[in-house]
């Protein structure tokens, strides 16, 4: 172990903060347009 | 000029069944890529030795290089689905360059940043102006200007062709980044295993080889899996804006 190790984990750290909330959103997106869709198509369904 | 294999191929370019073939790649993936991604951490962080010069700054490299070849694959297919979308006017290749261009970017700043925090220990500076750095930062604003572009019409089909245009337009940028440190003298090592000449005989040792490779095939199982997501998302948002449009209609 040395000082280096520092940097190693802010490298490691600045790659997770950068690719997890793309991944999150975009998960969290689909579930919210799966929703959306479901209501709409409920919608339909009930219009005489 | 269709042959079977180019029929079966275009085939896939359909929405409707890539939603149906999308959802057991996206568990296998995400499973394959999490149980890669565990392995490589621990072979990076604790399961590899440090370097005899860089000491444990090497242990940026598992992150910074599969992070470098991502950015590079990713542009790679974008020019192929730009290609696809001008020529062919696939709709699932246009889909493909809006979903996958922020990926690109992040992970292209992911090289970036890692590289620089790998710099400043093993160069002793942050940033040189240097022609692989430079080149991977053309990059990174080529992703930004493809996100830009396809966002900023009226029409979204005008805008996905403006980004596909500088999809082709910025694959001269890829020759560039690989060959930029071979063609000038950088301060960027030249490549240990990416280069064909390199592919057998790897310039690196085996047991620093092994979490390299893990944690790249770990980043492209979790590309695999975002950018399915990411599509399913680019079409239920078509889907959404049609059912809208015909319910505004009824009403």
């Amino acid at each position: 172990m040395n000082d280096y190790m520092t940097y190693v984990w802010i490298a490691y750290g600045v790659a997770f903060a950068i690719i997890a909330p793309v991944m999150v959103a975009s998960f969290l997106k689909n579930r919210a347009l799966k929703k959306r869709i479901a209501t709409l198509e409920k919608d339909g369904s009930n219009d005489p | 000029m269709s042959t079977p294999f180019s029929q079966k191929l275009f085939s896939l370019a359909n929405p409707a069944r890539f939603t149906r073939i999308s959802r057991p790649l996206l568990w296998f993936s995400s499973a394959v890529g999490a149980v890669l991604l565990v392995w490589g951490l621990y072979l990076a962080l604790a399961g590899s030795p440090a370097d005899y010069l860089q000491l444990e700054a090497v242990r940026i490299m598992y992150i910074h290089v599969p992070a470098a070849w991502l950015a590079m694959m990713i542009y790679t297919s974008l020019g192929l689905a730009a290609l696809s979308f001008l020529l062919w006017k696939h709709t699932l290749a246009g889909l493909y360059i809006h979903a996958a261009a922020p990926l690109g970017a992040a992970f292209t700043a992911v090289c970036l940043i890692t590289g620089s925090l790998w710099g400043k220990p093993t160069w002793g500076a942050w940033w040189v102006w240097d022609a692989r750095l430079t080149s991977v930062l053309v990059l990174f604003f080529l992703y930004v200007g493809i996100m830009a572009l396809s966002d900023a019409f009226d029409n979204k089909d005008r805008g996905l062709r403006a980004g596909a245009w500088l999809c082709l337009i910025g694959i001269v940028n890829l020759p560039v980044i690989k060959f930029s440190v071979d063609w000038w003298n950088t301060l960027h090592q030249p490549a240990s295993v990416s280069s064909f000449s390199r592919m057998a005989d790897p310039a690196i040792h085996e047991d620093m080889l092994r979490p390299l490779l893990a944690m790249a095939a770990s980043f492209i199982c979790i590309f695999i899996s975002i950018i399915i997501v990411r599509l399913e998302n680019e079409i239920m948002a078509r889907r959404l804006e049609i059912m809208e449009l015909e319910r505004t209609a009824r009403a």
